[in-house]
């Protein structure tokens, strides 16, 4: 039977359960904030690192999650800032990806694995938001409404962004 | 129409190669074994880093400390009504409080000044036995001058303007500063904000 946010709230805020409140919320989450993660870097490791501290600062915080927004809203939500901010360092660091490819092809014979590499490495050149926006339309084929209540922004603004990077994502693969 | 329909359409008008990539979307590699054991070292680590969790862990209070709050509050009420301060106090901002700091500065080295050049003016002295109204002006000053942190610039201003009035006031600008430069007499911004006060 699978778990339910409320059961995993309840296991949680209980001292005596609280561990085992957090396993399950691990072994229902784990995987679903991973692959979103992994799509602000390049390499695993730098996932898991985000990923580590992502449930760091939710095992931190969930006593005071208040329920407004769903679970996994407030869960996606930790984990997209955590990854900006790794990034940020990332950046103030000098550190860039050395695994970038070339740009200016098209997609006839091309493999599935050298196509994400490529648009990782457009992907790299957008702005920190554009970047989120684009990841979790795209990527995690999120609608607008859930992505305006993950980063308070209005729809309208959501899209505009989105058309944005996409605009500039597409030039890059056909530069 | 799924949602991967839906965003592949949107894609479709403005960005064909990404649409195209779209299509050919796979989730990225991840060592193998990576999610049997996330779990637990996923556990191990907040444990590591974020301490157990009990029931206090989010806000630590001292002991007992709820249990005397209703007593001690309460004999803080009493202490205020008995001392008389019922009324608001309003903390100035530090700005404010450096201004009106290096303001109170400024008069009591106009002050010195003054009485120098004035041929060491005499301050006036009162003709009383004993108490407080003995203390002459000059000890006034001395003490305001050491305790100034105590003193609003508004107080002093009183206590500086008998001696103002009787001052000779016909001194130049470049006297004073000659004076200055002489007895190397000049105030600086950390001084006024530290030293002095």
């Amino acid at each position: 039977m699978p778990t339910t946010d409320g059961e995993i709230l309840e296991l949680f805020n209980h001292p005596d359960t609280r561990e085992k409140g957090f396993r399950l919320l691990l072994q229902t989450y784990q995987e679903r904030l991973y692959y979103h993660v992994r799509r602000y870097v390049h390499h695993h490791e730098d996932a898991n690192d985000i990923l580590q501290n992502t449930f760091l600062k939710i095992w931190k915080s969930l006593h005071g999650f208040r329920g407004d927004a769903g679970l996994y809203t407030w869960l996606y939500r930790i984990a997209s800032n955590e990854a900006l901010s790794y990034l940020q360092q990332q950046k103030k660091r000098g550190i860039v990806p050395i695994d970038s490819v070339q740009t200016g092809s098209n997609t006839d014979g091309e493999s599935a694995e050298k196509m994400a590499a490529r648009l990782q490495y457009a992907l790299d050149s957008l702005p920190d938001k554009q970047k989120q926006v684009f990841i979790m339309r795209y990527y995690d084929e999120m609608p607008y409404e859930q992505m305006a209540a993950i980063t308070d922004t209005s729809v309208g603004a959501l899209k505009a962004s989105y058309h944005h990077a996409v605009k500039k994502i597409e030039q890059i693969l056909t530069a | 129409m799924n949602r991967r329909e839906d965003i592949v359409k949107e894609l479709q008008d403005a960005a064909p190669i990404l649409a195209a990539y779209k299509a050919t979307e796979s989730l990225p590699a991840v060592p193998e074994n990576y999610f049997a054991g996330l779990e637990d070292s996923t556990m191990a680590f907040v444990v590591a880093e974020g301490g157990q969790w009990t029931a206090t862990s989010a806000v630590q209070v001292p002991e007992k400390y709820f249990e005397q709050l209703e007593d001690a509050v309460m004999a803080n009420i009493k202490a205020q009504e008995k001392a008389g301060t019922s009324g608001k106090t309003v903390r100035l901002s530090i700005g404010y409080t450096l201004f009106a700091r290096m303001a109170a500065a400024a008069v009591l080295a106009g002050i010195l000044v003054l009485t120098i050049f004035s041929d060491r003016t005499a301050l006036p002295v009162s003709d009383c036995q004993d108490g407080i109204a003995c203390l002459t002006q000059e000890e006034i000053y001395n003490y305001m001058q050491q305790n100034s942190h105590e003193f609003g610039v508004e107080q002093i201003q009183e206590t500086v303007a008998p001696a103002l009035e009787q001052t000779t006031t016909a001194i130049a600008t470049e006297e004073i500063q000659d004076y200055l430069e002489q007895e190397q007499l000049y105030l600086e911004l950390d001084d006024a904000s530290t030293d002095i006060f």
